[in-house]
């Protein structure tokens, strides 16, 4: 019939499954050496450099890029096993994991030679960690209302102007942001942005965390004060970012860490709850499981897809939607189930403080990287709607 | 949505669909006139073998393209029992039965009903509803047996058939059974005919959801109001974009379970595939309706509307071969018996 959504049965080939069991041996391995631990939902961010410096060694921080900036040109598919490896066993990847899902592409595609040289290596190497500034005080989805500055100098560029919302800049190396080149035009609201590739330890980069909700600081206001930047650190085309931000967005949406950022909470909750013959949460449990999985089988699906070579823009935000609106609600679904448990069979108060974590945290899933409203605008006109 | 357009069992299958079940001809044929000659068709044309190895009969169809077949039924909101018919043949043949011609349908007794067979092939229980069941020529049932689970194929005059009515004003009859069967055989490959079963009809739904998508978002962008087609309202794009979302979910997660039947997976993780097949397409069978019918608005609620068809057959396929909360069950009871660790391997071998 009319409407054209794909997402073939793709099953992951034999090799991708033989990866499988290394990741988790390297895991187990990680957490048996005290690395990390599973059960604590953040760790500091000055624990993970060893954890991303064992993965690099594994070659598994940039694995799907070309050997000449020193990737291991391994399918997109290996990529998907190790990420969801890493995502079940809630292991700390927060010192690479930007770079190695979106800023590498970004800069493989758009960044001059030299910087790829430069740069590519550091990531790799689990020495490099990047933030992404797009939302600005006055604009947050709405990115083409952005206003911070780039001005054209003698060799180079200067910014000005603040970014927000930006997580993890305060321990970032790198920023890819987006900046204000050219005012836009009547007939294109999209023009005038322009990519750059940010040293954090410039002059003039002021960052103040913000605490959140979760009484973290992750999230940052980055003050960019005539910071100068050199011609090799623009990305890409001047006054036509939007369209490469874009075809990123691809990759960063229908991956597996978004439906499975609260698995740490069906954790918690199996393990509370193994054994039970209780119907209702045995019911309950199984209805998440079929639709975590349904899940899991779309982004499959769409890996699949990337790795043939396809631009699945509308399936990668179905997949985004149904994922992070799951993700959001899992604390909240697991807590009317082991309301129904007997307080004696379980630590109550261990078991809340671990719930309380992603209760809180879970606000965020369908704000970051693409609200809900704004991937359902995306379906939609994949529907033909816009 | 269609996967298989290339297929030419499908499109085959989809033109007589087209000729013999066109949506808004069979809305208005209230006394189901249409459905003598559909049937005839869905005969002649060897759709009801869809599921048979080539050497028992078959017409050398996949079981993967069986399910697509299915699919494509669905997309027509086909009301006669195809899939009942096919399921039941591919039962009797792999449980090593001789073939068996004309409107058969499967007897699965869990989780609304009980058969046993005892070792003279006497078979006695009931099924409390059975679609379609008065119009079987013969029935194939999966009875409890003395040493085992046993297909045993029923001759309707051992039956007793109380008729009732189904959401979707379709035969849902109760079938008690005492009598001696025609011929029976342990079950062996057919042990999974209620996996069959509930993945054939996840696979209807998620049919009937793909035309439910079509049509509603053909209408908002041709029907006006307040000046503008309702296409352009953010609120009702969003609510197509849902329906878009539950209907690729449903597609997905019947087509995943159809591929792990087609690839004779077992044991949990064909659990994992058909529960989660069954579960999936009836909710986004109830969440897509909804919202289609929002859609549509007073229209879809006429019966002058081909909507109501698919909507009624999509919530009443829900009910047959295990509901939600059955499958739902059956694979919670697994997982929360296993641990998480057991849960991600589980999930991830797939």
């Amino acid at each position: 019939m009319s409407i054209s959504l794909r997402f073939d049965p793709v099953r992951l080939p034999d090799y991708c499954q033989d990866l499988r069991q290394e990741v988790r041996a390297f895991i187990a391995e990680q957490v048996a050496q005290g690395v990390f631990d599973p059960n604590v939902e953040e760790h500091p961010f000055e624990a993970l450099d060893g954890f991303a410096k064992a993965v690099a060694a594994k070659g598994w921080i940039g694995m799907a890029w070309p050997r000449e900036y020193g990737g291991q040109e391994r399918s997109f598919l290996e990529r998907y096993v190790v990420n969801e490896e890493m995502l079940a066993a809630r292991a700390p990847t927060r010192r690479y994991f930007v770079a190695d899902r979106q800023s590498g592409p970004t800069l493989i595609r758009y960044a001059s030679e030299p910087i790829k040289a430069r740069v590519l290596p550091q990531i790799i190497a689990g020495n490099a960690t990047f933030c992404i500034g797009m939302s600005e005080p006055n604009s947050g989805s709405d990115l083409f209302a952005a206003q911070a500055k780039a001005t054209k100098v003698d060799g180079g560029w200067r910014l000005n102007g603040a970014k927000i919302w930006t997580s993890g800049a305060q321990f970032a190396d790198y920023m890819i942001g987006l900046f204000r080149t050219s005012a836009p035009t009547k007939e294109n609201r999209r023009h005038g942005l322009t990519s750059f590739l940010v040293d954090m330890r410039s002059e003039g980069i002021q960052v103040n965390p913000i605490r959140q909700i979760t009484g973290m600081y992750e999230f940052n206001e980055v003050q960019f004060d005539n910071v100068f930047l050199p011609d090799d650190n623009l990305i890409g085309e001047i006054d036509g970012a939007w369209k490469q931000a874009t075809s990123e967005l691809a990759y960063e949406r229908s991956g597996p860490e978004r439906f499975l950022e609260t698995f740490g909470a069906m954790r918690a909750f199996l393990a509370a709850v193994q054994g039970s013959d209780d119907p209702r949460i045995n019911e309950g449990l199984g209805r998440l499981i079929a639709q975590l999985h349904t899940m899991r089988r779309m982004s499959v699906s769409v890996a699949g897809m990337l790795e043939a070579g396809r631009e699945p823009v509308t399936e990668s935000a179905i997949v985004k939607d149904l994922g992070t609106v799951w993700d959001k609600a899992l604390p909240k679904e697991l807590r009317g189930l082991i309301s129904l448990m007997d307080y004696d069979s379980y630590d109550v108060a261990a078991y809340r403080e671990r719930m309380d974590y992603f209760t809180r945290m879970s606000t965020k899933l369908t704000i970051q990287g693409g609200t809900t409203e704004i991937l359902r605008g995306i379906v939609a006109r994949g529907l033909g709607l816009r | 949505m269609a996967l298989d357009s290339d297929d030419i069992h499908i499109a085959t299958a989809e033109r007589i669909f087209a000729d013999h079940a066109d949506l808004q001809a069979v809305a208005h044929d209230r006394a189901g006139n249409y459905k003598a000659a559909l049937w005839q068709a869905v005969v002649d044309n060897g759709l009801t073998l869809a599921m048979l190895p080539e050497a028992s009969g078959g017409v050398g169809l996949s079981l993967d393209q069986a399910f697509d077949l299915l699919r494509a039924a669905g997309r027509w909101g086909i009301s006669v029992p195809l899939a009942d018919t096919m399921l039941a043949g591919w039962a009797l043949a792999a449980a090593g039965l001789e073939p068996r011609e004309g409107k058969l349908l499967p007897l699965v007794p869990a989780p609304r009903g009980k058969l046993s067979i005892d070792a003279a092939g006497r078979v006695t229980g009931r099924c409390a509803e059975v679609a379609f069941g008065r119009e079987a020529e013969a029935f194939v049932a999966l009875c409890d047996g003395p040493d085992g689970p046993v297909i045993a194929l029923l001759d309707p005059s051992i039956c007793q058939i109380v008729e009732g009515t189904s959401l979707a004003f379709e035969p849902l009859d109760a079938v008690s059974v005492d009598g001696v069967a025609v011929s029976s055989a342990p079950a062996g490959g057919a042990v999974t005919l209620p996996e069959m079963a509930a993945t054939a009809r996840a696979n209807q739904i998620a049919g009937a959801l793909e035309t439910m998508l079509d049509i509603s978002v053909a209408y908002a962008i041709e029907r006006k109001a307040f000046e503008r087609t309702i296409s352009k309202f953010q609120a009702v794009q969003h609510l197509l974009a849902l329906l878009g979302e539950e209907c690729a979910a449903a597609v997905a997660a019947a087509v995943s379970a159809g591929d792990t039947l087609a690839r004779g997976d077992s044991g949990p993780a064909l659990l994992l595939e058909v529960a989660a097949a069954k579960v999936r397409c009836g909710e986004a069978a109830e969440q897509a309706s909804a919202i289609a019918h929002q859609v549509h608005g007073a229209i879809g609620f006429t019966a002058e509307h081909p909507l109501h068809r698919l909507t009624l057959n999509t919530l009443a396929w829900r009910e047959d071969y295990g509901t939600e909360a059955h499958w739902a069950l059956a694979l919670g009871k697994h997982v929360s018996a296993g641990g998480a660790d057991a849960l991600w391997s589980l999930l991830s071998d797939r």
